[in-house]
Parts: structure tokens; C-alpha cells; sequence
């Protein structure tokens, strides 16, 4: 093969971003081998070695990332991850989230947010750092290697490691392109998909990989603490981390669903997804595993559980990321990534750190030590064991119905027959199980304030706590009772959810008020920790009642009344409304009308007016505008993304979204195409004349010689005509039609106008040319002289010379250097009409252009052919054609689809802001919880 | 006993209990002969393109009309509630959920597999063109 030198090529970012990749590589070999030597020896010039190795480490990613950055910013679609993820459209802020919308984008995000934490690790110095580091190091290892993008090839035998997102296009793929030596000019970028192309997704997916990377530091502390047999003092550290983590990944899952909410058409935050599921799991056994950490941190129990769940919560992060990016998911996620060779990697990945927890907690297990006595029934740790079960328990579920695409493909080896299970209906099977879970975590929850930890004595507790608990539930009695008027509750178990969620609420507030704010004496708990953990529990609780609120009592709003039989069954909801611009529709209390819609950019904005109306349907009770839009792809041929707009309030949000439009406007080879498959008549009739047409009357109105329409930008040369047609039909509508033609050298191009109301759509013919616009040689022209004011008659015409004007230069039909003159004539006519003509006079290059005007009810000519710069005085032709009253020829094809119809869906989501303050007030419990352990210390 | 083996007797017990149930929730991708009348199934397939694909949204929004062909090359026409989806006709297959009624099958429940969604093969043969 010949070698090809390439131009235009920038590869110093290649190879130096592949010496980092590497040099990170093997220096975090290092820092794992020091870090373990440093264990062993105890001892710290080994540790010091580690941390220099590990840094080097973080700072070559540093390096690599910024590499990225600056091919992405500067556009060097040479590089296969630019050329994948960027295009010159692509505003700068949308740069981040096209850095982590690939996979090997978003193992650096990873990557980067271990190193800072490392960091932090090193500079709080504390004597788990070798040993924490050790594992963090292997963690980091397996990582750096999905981004190596190695060959090994031994034989016939081959096998790729990894991705390296600097490589360049013509290394990842051989197509003939590459055999052109220039063929970096000839690139494009591909763009950010435009679903992601959204604020949520620049600060949703960093958040949410912080997230996951702080998944690792507990369970690499669980690992240190078995592997150096320190099985108390790890549980202090560890419950700080397990805190911040747990209220990182919170943030991360809930922005999210925040996107989804806001971006997505589904209309809702949460679908069960298993993308979703997956990442959601983790966080719930790490819930548990901060439980269970409480507990061993106050008692002597359940120090086996917390290795568990730290441990768990770790390993189903790794199996979250197997499942999201093997591709395995592809028959039933929205959100996978695609497919990049990497499984065997992320088998190895998750198989590798269950092998290695499972065999190092199985030598060690005999010596952590557990009390031989069970809980007491009235101890707080007992009843918070239970809930850390019970979350398990959940986990259990969400991930065995989510796994069911890989039970269905590890069958399928065996079995090739086999075609695999699905569940029917995802969100209600979710739903149906978890709420239970739902019930159980509040009432846990709750009534776990009434104990104290280490009570041996279970008879205490129905001593005074026995008031207290009586008093919560005659309260949460009538709170339920108040909640249940504007929820409307539709069976036992919403009654038994809601109960359980007000429990907790009001079992939480009662104990801070009593407990903590009546007792300031010595005995006293702890009130700051009590308040991060009213504000988690509180918080599940209104996210408990938002997800009633806005799940069971979720309206639509765009509620077709007029359903028709037979084609679906009688509780198939029908969600989608047609509307047709500017008439409005009602619905379910709303006046709707869709007003206008507006192009920007890629964006089609859809103005939608809301009118809500009382029951009289007289007054308005409140008016809003809500304009949703859908995002054309990036080369604006179809459409990529809809974007739904809500308004809210503060009991609700009105949610909209464009569900369809003409398929004209979804896709331009379709509007290409009707448009070459209409069927266009040609109709001609004098001008003065009406005529009918289909069920409606044309009669034309004015002629232009100039164009205004959407699709047409004037070009100097062009020699445009636009006519007015008056088009009424027999119900009263009306419309003026404007169409328009244009001749540009040697081409016609026509541009029609499009009338819905008449379902018709109107073209100029090009014989309308040469019947309303005679061509200047079959015109006899006789010049005359005349000066500013001066009068004078011709063929029965009164015709006067008003003055000059100077052309303004930024005209249109003037080119740069030009000089234009037009002058102003009067033209009356025997019956006293009169007409105002502008003929012009354009100097380009010393030559002379005269631009003529016309009556064309008259076919009246009158043209600029000379003006003497000393006199003032003007040669001015003019000419009458004989034949007198010219015929329009139009084309129009009836029968037209309508261009100005939408179909909406609007729903009502009562209650959702209790959604997210309550999963804001728990993550902010939980960060609390972190940030009151750190003072602490 | 102890109460942890309590516990975990309950858990198992409620384990089992919830896998029964939820074994209702599963079914099989099924082909349309397999479909009875009125029960909610699974059926992957491919849109027949050669047929008419019916969406009129000025009649009603609500309706999509087309024909399917199953794994197994049986065809039949499909009902789906609810708007056209955006590059239906480019569809590599088809995954519906919902029931035969009669001789049409109706869904509300309907995915697409869509070549190349994220990728951008299309561009890069358009460059190659262009050189």
C-alpha cells in the first residue's frame, strides 16, 4: 500500500494524548503496586511513591481531557470523536456535553472525578490512604484501560482494549475517502444529538458520574478495612462518604428526571427504564448501607451488613454501566448507548471486583466480630435493620425485572429458539410492587423515631413513647383525612401509602418538636443529627405524596371527546388533540388556540394560548401562553427532538407537547415530494375579470414586481413578480393569496402560496410574464424630453415628471459602486385615474441599465433612458400596448392537506413540585448528615 | 428461634409470592397467529412497505394505520393509538404490545428500532461522495 501524506492534518494532540493514555496506565500500576507495599511494610516513603504515581495519573487525564477539549473547540474532524460528536453549528456550550455523550467521553468523566476524590483522600492524610488507594487504584485501572484503544494481535487471534478517543477517523475505519491526501477538508461533523442538546444535560451527566465515582470510595474502604483488619474504625470515615455519595448520586439520578420531565414528550419524570433502574438500584442499597452504618456505628450490629451494601451498592454501579453501554439494552431503552465492542471488558470489569470482595470477605468473615445477642424488638437498631431489608428487598425486584433482556440473552446461547420474555405493561408492574416498599419505608421510617438504640428493655416503649406514637397517628388521621379531599384516592393501597407518608412526616416533625426542642438538657440527643434525618425522612415522605398526587390524580387535558368504535377498547385513553390554527378548541375546561408558530433556528416555536374558564364557561378564571417546539435535526431535514413547555403552579403543572405535525414540516423530502406529486391546473382569465375555481371566487388584485415569501432571498439580477388573489368562498372565508415567480438568469423559480381554508395551493405560471410584462422589444417606445415639473400628454395620458431621486445604495438591485437615479411620474388617465411610476436609471461600469416600470391595468410602459447632467433634462420612453386587457395564468392545485394543524397533548400533573421538594429536602438530608459528621471530627 | 430467621422466612415467603404474581406481568414475543383474541400480547415484526400507511391527523390525531409482518411473515394490520412517530417508515423492525381485535391488531404500546440513531455514517458517505 502506498503511504499517503495526509494535509491539513493536526496530530500532535494524537500523539501525545497517547503517550498520557499510556503514562496513566502504567504509572497507576505503580501507585497500586506502592500503595500495597506501603501496606504490607507499613510503611510511608512507599505511600508517598503511590500518591506521586497516582497524581501523575490524575494530571496526564487532565492533560488528555484538555486535549480533547481543544480538538472539539478547534473542530479537527480528523479525530473520530470529534467528527462523531461535534459539527460547526454546535454552539460552544453544548462543547461538555458533547464531550461526555460517548462512551469513552464519559469513563473520563469518571476517571476525573475518582482522581479529585483521591485527592482529597491524600490530602486529609488519614492512615487509610494506602490502603483506600490501593483499591481506588485497581478501580481506576480497569477504567483507564476502556480508553487505551490497544491492538494485540497474536495469530489470527485479536483483540482490541479499549477505545482511545483521540484517535483519528482514518485509523478507526478504511473507506476510499482516505486515499484523497486532502480529505480533511472534505469532513463534517456529525453534531450533538439533538435530544441532548439541552442545559440539563450539561450538569445532569457530571453529576451524576460524581456520583458514581463516590459509589467506589465506601466500597474501597469495606475492601481496605478487611484487607488491613480494621473492622471498627472504618465505619467512622466511611458513613461521612457513604452520606455524600448517597446525596450526590440523589442529585444526579433526580436531574435526571428533571430532564426527562422537562425535554422528554413522555410526560412524566420517571418510566422505569432500565437505564434508569440501574442507576437508581445503587443508590437505595447505599441508602441502606448508611442505615446499617448507623446502626454498627451506636450498637455492635450489623458491621457484616454494612460491608455488604457498600460493597453491593459498588458492584451494581458497575453492573448499571455493563448494561448501559454493552448495548444489551437496545430492545428496550430509549437511552442506551450504542455498541462499542466493550463488553468483554465490562464482564470482565464487574466479574473481577465480585470475585475479589467475595474471596477477601470469605477469609476474613470469621473474624468481625458480632454480638451473640439478637436485637431487642424495641430497639431502634432492630427496626432499622428491617428497613435496610426492606430496601433490598426493592433492589432485588427493580434489578431482576430489569435484568430480564440478559436473562433473555444468556438463554438464548444455550437456546437459539428461544425468543425471550417482556413485560407487558413496565410502568404499572413497577409501580405495583414498589409501592408496597413505599408503605413499608414509611412506616419504618416513622416509627423508628419512637426507639432508642441499645434498649435491652422492650417494655419501655410503652411507656411514654406509647403517648407520643397515639398522638402522631390521631394526627396523621387527620391530615389524611384533609389530603384525601384533594387527592381523590381510587383504592386501599393509595390510602395505605399515603398514611404511611404522612407517618413519617409527622412522626418526624412531633420528635424534633418535643424531643429535641423540649429537652435542652445534657441528655438531650444529638438535635443537629436528628434534623438531618427528619429532613431525609420528611422528604420521602411529600416525594410520597407528589408521586400520588401527580401519578393517580394525572389528567389530560387534551381529552378527545369525539371517540370512534371499534378500533381500540373502551379504556384506551385518547390523549391527543388536533388543533387548527387560530380556532380555538375547548377541553376539559381550557379554551385552547394555536396561534402562531415561529421559526428560529433549528427550533419551530408553537404558540398555544390557555384560557381556563369556570364551569359557566363565561368567565376566565386564567389565561397563559405556552409555546413548545420541536428541534429539526442538524441538517434541518427532519425533525430530531420535540420539546415540550409546562407552566407551573405552585399545586400543579400544565405540561404541552407537539405530538405531531403535516407531514410536510416532519420531514422536507415528503414536502419535496407532495410537492412534485400535486396535481397543478393551469387557469388563466383576464385580469379584470372574477372567476370560480373549485367552491370559491379568484379575482386578482395586485401586481408587484418584487417578492416577499419564506423560502425566496433576492439576489441582484433577479426580475421578481408577486400577484394578489382575492379568494372568498360561500361560508364566509376569506384570504389573499400572495404568490410569486421568479426569473434569475435563465431559471424560473416559483413560489407558491398555501391556503388552507381553501385547501388549495397557488402558483404564478411563467406565461403570466409575457402577458402582463411585455419583453421591451415588442413594445414600440416613443422618447420624450422633460425636466423636474414639467407636463406633457401621450396617447391620451396626462403624464408628469415630479423629480429626481437618488436611488438609496443599500437597495437591493444595487451592486457595490453603482449609481441609481429614479424618477417620479404621475400618470392619469382619461377618467381621471391616476398612477404613481418610479422608472429607474442604474450606472454600473459606465454602462447604463434602465429598469422600467409599468401600469399593468394599462399595460402603460414607461422608461429612463438618458438624463444630461447640465439641463436636468431626462429622456424618458414610454409605450402603450394595443392589447388591452392582458389574461393571468396561475396554476393551482386543489385538494391540498392542511398545513396548520397540531396535535397536542396537555396534561395536568397535580403535585409534582412535593416531587422534587421532597427529593430535595432528602438529599438534603443527607449531604446535612455528611457535612454535620465532618465538623465533627 | 431467632428473629433474623424469622425475618428471612417472611422475606423468602413474600419473594415467592411476588415472583408468582409478577410472572403474570412477563410475557413471550408471540407472533400474530399465536395472538388470541383479546389478550395482551408481545409481537416484534417489520412494517410491510409495499401496504398503505394510514395517518390522518385532520380525521384523527389518534390513529395509525398500518400493516405488520411477524417472525413468522404473517401480516396484519395494525391500529395504533396515538400520534405517527417521527421516521416510522425508516423503521428496522417494529415492536408492538397490545391485542387482536378481529382481524387488526391494536396497540397503544409501540418501539421502533431505527437504524444509526446516534451514528453518523450518512454524513460521512455524503463526504466521501463529495471527494
Amino acid at each position: 500500500m502506498v503511504e499517503i501524506d495526509y494535509v491539513g492534518e493536526l496530530l500532535w494532540p494524537k500523539y501525545i494524548g497517547q503517550f498520557l493514555l499510556i503514562a496513566a496506565f502504567f504509572s497507576t500500576i505503580l501507585s497500586a503496586i506502592s500503595y500495597y507495599l506501603s501496606n504490607k511494610l507499613q510503611n510511608n516513603s512507599w505511600k508517598k511513591l503511590g500518591n506521586l504515581a497516582f497524581s501523575f495519573q490524575g494530571i496526564s487525564m487532565l492533560s488528555v481531557i484538555a486535549l480533547i477539549f481543544y480538538v472539539m473547540i478547534q473542530k479537527h474532524y480528523e479525530y473520530s470523536y470529534v467528527q462523531a460528536h461535534v459539527n460547526d453549528a454546535l454552539p460552544f456550550q453544548y462543547v461538555f456535553s458533547a464531550f461526555w455523550e460517548g462512551q469513552e467521553g464519559s469513563f473520563m468523566l469518571w476517571i476525573f472525578w475518582h482522581n479529585i476524590l483521591a485527592w482529597i483522600i491524600m490530602w486529609k492524610n488519614s492512615k487509610w490512604v494506602a490502603p483506600v488507594l490501593f483499591y481506588l487504584s485497581l478501580i481506576q485501572l480497569v477504567l483507564l484501560s476502556m480508553i487505551q484503544g490497544i491492538y494485540f494481535i497474536i495469530g489470527d487471534w485479536f483483540y482490541k482494549l479499549g477505545s482511545n478517543p483521540l484517535s483519528l477517523l482514518r485509523d478507526t475505519m478504511d473507506i476510499p475517502l482516505f486515499s484523497n491526501a486532502e480529505y480533511v477538508t472534505l469532513l463534517e461533523g456529525t453534531g450533538l444529538n439533538p435530544l441532548l442538546q439541552n442545559y440539563w444535560m450539561t450538569i445532569h451527566p457530571p453529576v451524576l458520574f460524581l456520583g458514581f465515582a463516590s459509589v467506589s470510595i465506601p466500597f474501597c474502604f469495606a475492601l481496605a478495612s478487611l484487607h488491613t483488619k480494621e473492622y471498627r474504625s472504618w465505619l467512622k470515615p466511611t458513613l461521612r462518604w457513604g452520606l455524600f455519595s448517597a446525596s450526590i448520586l440523589g442529585i444526579g439520578i433526580l436531574m435526571g428526571a428533571a430532564w426527562a420531565y422537562e425535554a422528554l414528550t413522555f410526560g412524566g419524570y420517571w418510566a422505569w427504564d432500565p437505564v434508569e433502574n440501574t442507576s437508581l438500584v445503587p443508590w437505595i442499597t447505599l441508602v441502606a448501607g448508611i442505615h446499617t452504618n448507623l446502626i454498627a456505628r451506636n450498637t455492635k450490629y450489623s458491621v457484616k451488613s454494612t460491608y455488604w451494601f457498600y460493597i453491593l451498592s459498588f458492584l451494581l454501579i458497575v453492573y448499571s454501566t455493563t448494561l448501559t453501554r454493552s448495548g444489551i439494552l437496545g430492545d428496550t431503552s430509549v437511552h442506551a448507548f450504542t455498541e462499542m465492542g466493550l463488553e468483554s471488558q465490562l464482564a470482565f470489569f464487574i466479574g473481577f471486583f465480585s470475585i475479589l470482595s467475595i474471596v477477601l470477605y470469605a477469609i476474613r468473615s470469621g473474624q468481625i466480630d458480632a454480638p451473640k445477642k439478637e436485637e431487642s424488638i424495641g430497639s431502634k437498631e432492630f427496626w432499622m435493620f428491617i428497613g435496610s431489608l426492606v430496601l433490598l428487598f426493592s433492589a432485588i425486584m427493580i434489578t431482576a425485572s430489569s435484568s430480564l433482556p440478559i436473562f433473555n440473552k444468556l438463554i438464548a446461547l444455550f437456546n437459539p429458539d428461544f425468543i425471550g420474555y417482556v413485560i407487558d405493561d413496565v410502568v404499572e408492574h413497577y409501580n405495583k410492587y414498589q409501592l408496597w416498599i413505599g408503605v413499608l419505608i414509611g412506616f419504618l421510617s416513622g416509627i423508628s423515631i419512637f426507639f432508642r438504640y441499645n434498649e435491652k428493655n422492650a417494655k419501655r416503649f410503652w411507656g411514654k413513647p406509647k403517648t407520643h406514637l397515639l398522638f402522631v397517628t390521631i394526627a396523621t388521621g387527620v391530615a389524611h383525612f384533609a389530603l384525601n379531599l384533594w387527592l381523590k384516592l381510587t383504592g386501599f393501597q393509595f390510602h395505605l401509602l399515603l398514611f404511611s407518608a404522612l407517618f413519617t412526616i409527622i412522626a418526624s416533625l412531633e420528635h424534633i418538636f418535643f424531643y429535641t426542642m423540649a429537652k435542652k438538657g445534657s441528655q438531650a440527643p444529638k438535635k443537629s443529627n436528628y434534623l438531618a434525618s427528619v429532613l431525609a425522612h420528611g422528604g420521602f415522605g411529600l416525594m410520597i405524596i407528589g408521586v400520588i398526587a401527580s401519578g393517580l390524580n394525572k389528567k389530560y387535558i387534551s381529552e378527545n371527546q369525539f371517540v370512534m368504535d371499534g378500533i381500540m377498547d373502551e379504556e384506551a385513553a385518547r390523549k391527543n388533540i388536533t388543533l387548527l390554527k387560530n380556532r380555538p378548541m375547548f377541553m376539559n375546561g381550557y379554551w385552547v388556540t394555536y396561534s402562531r408558530d415561529t421559526v428560529i433556528g433549528q427550533n419551530k416555536y408553537f404558540d398555544l394560548d390557555f384560557r381556563k374558564v369556570d364551569a359557566s364557561g363565561k368567565d376566565t378564571l386564567d389565561a397563559f401562553q405556552l409555546t413548545p417546539n420541536v428541534l429539526y435535526s442538524n441538517d434541518l431535514t427532519k425533525i430530531a427532538a420535540r420539546n415540550p413547555a409546562t407552566r407551573h403552579f405552585f399545586l400543579k403543572d400544565i405540561f404541552v407537547s407537539v405530538e405531531s405535525l403535516p407531514l410536510a414540516q416532519q420531514d422536507i423530502k415528503f414536502a419535496q415530494e407532495m410537492e412534485d406529486t400535486l396535481n397543478y391546473e393551469i387557469v388563466s382569465f383576464p385580469y379584470d375579470e372574477t372567476i370560480q375555481h373549485d367552491n370559491y371566487s379568484i379575482s386578482l388584485k395586485d401586481i408587484q414586481f418584487s417578492a416577499s415569501h419564506p423560502d425566496y432571498s433576492p439576489e441582484t439580477g433577479d426580475v421578481p413578480m408577486q400577484i394578489s388573489l382575492e379568494l372568498k368562498d360561500s361560508v364566509g372565508n376569506y384570504a389573499l393569496a400572495k404568490p410569486a415567480i421568479v426569473l434569475r438568469n435563465t431559471v424560473v423559480y416559483k413560489y407558491h402560496a398555501h391556503e388552507d381554508n381553501f385547501h388549495s395551493r397557488f402558483r404564478v405560471n411563467e406565461r403570466s410574464y409575457d402577458e402582463l410584462i411585455k419583453p421591451d422589444i415588442a413594445l414600440e417606445y416613443l422618447p420624450k424630453i422633460m425636466t423636474q415639473g414639467s407636463e406633457i400628454g401621450f396617447e391620451g395620458y396626462q403624464i408628469k415628471f415630479i423629480q429626481f431621486n437618488k436611488m438609496n445604495p443599500t437597495d437591493p438591485l444595487l451592486k457595490k459602486e453603482d449609481i441609481g437615479v429614479e424618477c417620479q411620474l404621475i400618470i392619469k388617465d382619461k377618467e381621471g385615474r391616476q398612477k404613481q411610476l418610479t422608472p429607474k436609471f442604474i450606472i454600473r461600469n459606465n454602462q447604463i441599465i434602465p429598469l422600467r416600470d409599468m401600469w399593468w391595468q394599462e399595460s402603460f410602459y414607461a422608461r429612463l433612458t438618458k438624463i444630461d447632467p447640465e439641463s436636468g433634462a431626462a429622456t424618458i420612453e414610454f409605450a402603450k400596448d394595443k392589447q388591452d386587457r392582458p389574461n393571468v395564468f396561475l396554476e393551482i392545485a386543489t385538494n391540498v392537506p392542511r398545513q396548520d394543524i397540531l396535535a397536542i397533548q396537555a396534561i395536568e400533573f397535580p403535585g409534582i413540585n412535593f416531587v422534587w421538594l421532597g427529593c430535595i429536602l432528602m438529599m438534603i438530608g443527607l449531604g446535612f448528615g455528611m457535612v454535620l459528621r465532618l465538623s465533627k471530627s | 428461634m431467632k428473629k433474623i430467621y424469622i425475618i428471612g422466612l417472611c422475606a423468602i415467603a413474600a419473594g415467592i409470592f411476588i415472583l408468582i404474581t409478577a410472572l403474570k406481568d412477563v410475557s413471550t414475543y408471540v407472533t400474530f397467529s399465536d395472538a388470541l383474541e383479546g389478550k395482551k400480547v408481545t409481537v416484534t415484526g417489520v412494517l410491510s412497505k409495499d401496504k398503505e400507511i394510514v395517518y390522518n391527523p385532520e380525521i384523527d390525531e389518534n390513529l395509525l394505520t398500518f400493516f405488520m409482518k411477524d417472525n413468522d411473515g404473517t401480516e396484519r394490520k395494525v391500529n395504533y393509538i396515538g400520534a405517527k412517530p417521527q421516521d416510522f417508515e425508516m423503521s428496522e423492525s417494529i415492536v408492538v404490545t397490545g391485542k387482536m381485535l378481529g382481524e387488526t391488531f391494536v396497540t397503544e404500546d409501540m418501539l421502533l428500532k431505527c437504524p444509526s440513531k446516534y451514528k453518523g455514517e450518512e454524513e460521512l458517505v455524503n463526504a466521501q461522495n463529495n471527494g
